[in-house]
């Protein structure tokens, strides 16, 4: 892991109408890493996340990528950068195939015909790196596929192109034992792989799973960052919830 | 991080490998029986379908009959392609029999001059001016290149008013005649006018646009001077009218966001009303130019339809060959040869009975011709583009296609200028093939016969799932069934009837195949 920040965030705001929803956040990520963002419903998470991607640019704040100050104004200024957001619901079509669904929106082309076997062998490619062994075939519609397997898919789609940080919103929330095992591995494969991850998730037990550090966020305000290794999952709870409460769903057993 | 459970074997990296002729047709059967079916239900249909009416009547199975059957289709088959992309998308389009009436209409008109009254020549120019509009907005502003934007405004003046002031001087200076060279002078200047415009960025797109621009132009002057019109300067005002109806209908549904099925019923019955107003006491307007004429009564030669025939089958084989050879060298699992001899036999015989057929007869029907080469032009254009693989994937999840960076709104207008657009020339291929319009040009059953043709041949209501050809298969059924019934002499109610249970098998079919596929895991 490096130990310069590949994205920085400083004191950055963003307020919608009367709600604050973001006070003076800093916030960083290094290149292998995975960044755990914790938070109450209404925290802010997904408003950092989208002011990332460029959905909802910040009003004030710095803006460091790669220790160069940047603007991310548009999805495709922060894709530009090789930022790839995964949403919680995937955003794959069903009818499609895999390799259509990886390339959607960049389909490789030449003299206006796709180059549907170029995209087959890069698509083969990259879901081999990331060990996604369980797929039967790549011409399969994704319909047909597991959620663990199209939760991959989602995921590969993200790493294809080069992308440099990785933010994933929720991506175990509608997933079994099994397939959440899946994606958690294949999140910490990312990293392990030099790549920069952001892992929203309101499970702490998938957290202290794959996470290296702990950024927590509340109403608005970043409340510290932790090592993952030198907290527990009460610490954390108790960071959230500025105490309130001593448990959450999803907190290991020998806690209590 | 727990230790990781080791890895099992790599199922992906299994589906690389080269198959053999025996595997191929193993999985060929295992597809079928798990409910991929395909067109096997509808070949099954048409082998019921020649059978009952064989027995019933022994002309269905002459080789007249069926080169009447081709031609029969032809108009059907057609816009039922145009039907196919709105299905895809998962909307519908009520709009495209009135439409290619519409179409069919302008061109008699255009053909035959003066246009019969001044509400028709209104009509007609504002239409000319809302497509040189539109098609230059949606040329120009997706251009990335800021200086270029600056002047889109000025574009859409330019593209709006040009034409207008030439024609309408080419109208005051003259009494009625067609276009000559001056006009084509003045045009060009024009032309080279907005080139000075543009200099700092002129692409590809832009060149089109202006190529596109200086048509309009043309069509606009011409119809202005009110004289008969050439079939080359009829047949494109025609279709530009129909692509820019279908332009209105996609704007009007994306920019108020509105369901396709009110728009295009509200089409329905605005262009039936354009109809009637075009035609206006005439009643029925004989249609008299032979190319025109030819479209739906030209057939080949015998010499000419094997060599057509041979073409077709050597650029199928070929082209599947390239295919094979690719996927090899990128080690990807290939087609076996065996399969594709096979298919290339089993192809070329049935064409070879299709050619010796209507050779048997007055040939081949030039339509006949011109339906496959239309199919295959637009199963190129949804299966292997962008534009096609958006239109699949706006019909599956719109909003993914949105994220993905795909414009949805302008996917959803094209598809809709390509449903107006088939509609307008499936209405021409009509007009020729009863030599004449009338006040109930696209009227009719054209309209339901177009979509249940596409439904028929097993394109989803849905959106996203769906095959060019599969209008043409279904408009196979629906009009052999027409035809045979016809031979019969049965009455108008019975075929109804008869044609609504066709439908109705080829969607229960449709449904337990998917069910099927469901239980098995396909879909
Ligand atoms: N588009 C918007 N317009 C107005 N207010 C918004 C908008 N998006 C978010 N907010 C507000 O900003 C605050 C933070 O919301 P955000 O979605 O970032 O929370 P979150 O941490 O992602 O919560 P959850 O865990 O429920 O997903 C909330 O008070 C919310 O009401
Ligand atoms: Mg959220």
């Amino acid at each position: 892991m490096s130990t310069k920040p590949l994205l920085e965030l400083r004191a950055v705001t963003k307020r919608f109408g009367a709600v604050q929803a973001l006070t003076e956040v800093d916030f960083e990520v290094c290149s292998g890493e995975v960044m755990a963002l914790v938070g109450d419903n209404g925290a802010g998470k997904s408003t950092l996340i989208k002011g990332i991607a460029g959905i909802y640019p910040f009003d004030g704040g710095e803006i460091l990528f790669e220790d160069q100050a940047v603007t991310l104004d548009s999805p495709a200024a922060s894709a530009a950068l090789g930022i790839e957001v995964v949403y919680q619901d995937l955003a794959l079509a069903d009818n499609l195939d895999v390799v259509a669904n990886m390339f959607l929106g960049r389909e490789q082309t030449s003299m206006g015909a796709l180059s549907e076997l170029e995209m087959e062998r890069r698509c083969i490619e990259t879901l081999t790196s990331l060990s996604v062994s369980t797929l039967r075939s790549v011409r399969l519609p994704v319909a047909s596929l597991s959620g663990g397997q199209r939760q991959a898919i989602a995921v590969a789609k993200a790493v294809m192109w080069n992308s440099k940080l990785v933010i994933l919103d929720e991506p175990t929330a509608a997933l079994g034992v099994a397939q959440t095992r899946q994606v958690l591995d294949l999140v910490r494969r990312l990293a392990d792989k030099g790549l920069a991850v952001i892992l929203i998730s309101h499970n702490l037990h998938d957290i202290f799973e794959v996470s290296d550090r702990i950024t927590v966020l509340r109403l608005g305000h970043g409340v510290g960052v932790m090592e993952r290794r030198k907290v527990n999952q009460q610490e954390v709870v108790h960071a959230i919830t500025a105490g309130k409460m001593q448990k959450v769903p999803g907190m290991a057993e020998e806690v209590q | 991080m727990s230790a990781q459970a080791k890895e099992p074997e790599n199922a992906l990296l299994k589906s690389t490998r080269q198959q053999s002729v025996g595997d191929y047709i193993q999985g060929y059967l295992q597809r079928v029986r798990s409910g991929d079916i395909g067109s096997l239900p509808i070949i099954f249909g048409m082998i019921v379908i020649a059978v009952i009416f064989q027995t019933a009547n022994e002309n269905f199975l002459t080789p007249r009959n069926l080169v009447n059957l081709i031609v029969q289709m032809a108009a059907i088959t057609t816009i039922g392609y145009g039907i196919v992309y709105v299905l895809l998308l998962g909307e519908i389009d009520l709009s495209v029999g009135f439409v290619s009436g519409t179409a069919a209409v302008s061109m008699t008109l255009a053909l035959r001059g003066p246009l019969v009254n001044e509400m028709a020549v209104g009509i007609g120019i504002f239409f000319a001016l809302a497509v040189t509009y539109f098609i230059w907005h949606l040329l120009l502003v997706k251009v990335h290149n800021p200086a270029l934007d600056f002047h889109i405004p000025l574009v859409a003046v330019l593209g709006v008013f040009i034409p207008v002031l030439i024609g309408l001087g080419v109208y005051i200076n003259s009494t009625v005649r067609p276009i000559t060279l001056p006009d084509v002078i003045l045009l060009v200047i024009a032309a080279g006018v907005v080139g000075v415009v543009f200099r700092k960025g002129i692409t590809l797109r832009l060149l089109a646009a202006m190529i596109i621009f200086l048509i309009i132009t043309v069509l606009v002057a011409a119809v202005l001077t009110g004289a008969a019109q050439p079939w080359y300067i009829a047949v494109p005002v025609a279709l530009v009218a129909a692509a820019g109806i279908g332009l209105l209908h996609g704007t009007i549904i994306t920019y108020f966001g509105l369901p396709s099925f009110v728009v295009t019923l509200a089409g329905l019955l605005a262009w039936q009303g354009v109809v009637l107003i075009f035609i206006g006491g005439a009643g029925t307007v004989i249609l008299q130019d032979s190319t025109v004429l030819g479209v739906a009564r030209a057939f080949l030669p015998a010499e000419v339809g094997w060599l057509v025939m041979l073409v077709f089958v050597a650029a199928f084989a070929a082209n599947e060959f390239r295919q094979m050879q690719q996927r090899k060298s990128r080690g990807l699992a290939a087609k076996p040869i065996g399969i594709l001899v096979l298919q290339t036999l089993l192809l070329g015989s049935l064409a070879a009975v299709a050619v010796w057929i209507c050779n048997q007869d007055r040939g081949v029907p030039a339509i006949g011709v011109g339906l496959i080469l239309m199919m295959i032009g637009l199963s190129f254009l949804a299966t292997r583009t962008r534009f096609g693989r958006y239109v699949f994937a706006v019909g599956g999840n719109a909003e993914a296609a949105r994220r993905a960076g795909i414009s949805v709104q302008q996917i959803r207008v094209r598809v809709f200028m390509i449903s107006s657009f088939m509609a307008g020339v499936g209405g021409i291929i009509l007009a020729a093939r009863l030599s004449s319009v009338d006040t109930n040009a696209g009227g009719g059953q054209i309209l339901l016969n177009s979509i249940a043709a596409a439904v028929i041949g097993g394109t989803s209501l849905f959106g996203g799932s769906g095959k060019v050809s599969s209008a043409m298969l279904g408009a196979v059924i629906i009009a052999g069934v027409d035809n045979g019934m016809g031979l019969l002499g049965l009455s108008a109610g019975v075929k109804f009837i008869i044609t609504a249970l066709v439908l109705l098998a080829a969607v229960v079919v449709d449904a337990l195949a998917r069910r099927s596929q469901k239980q098995s895991g396909i879909r």
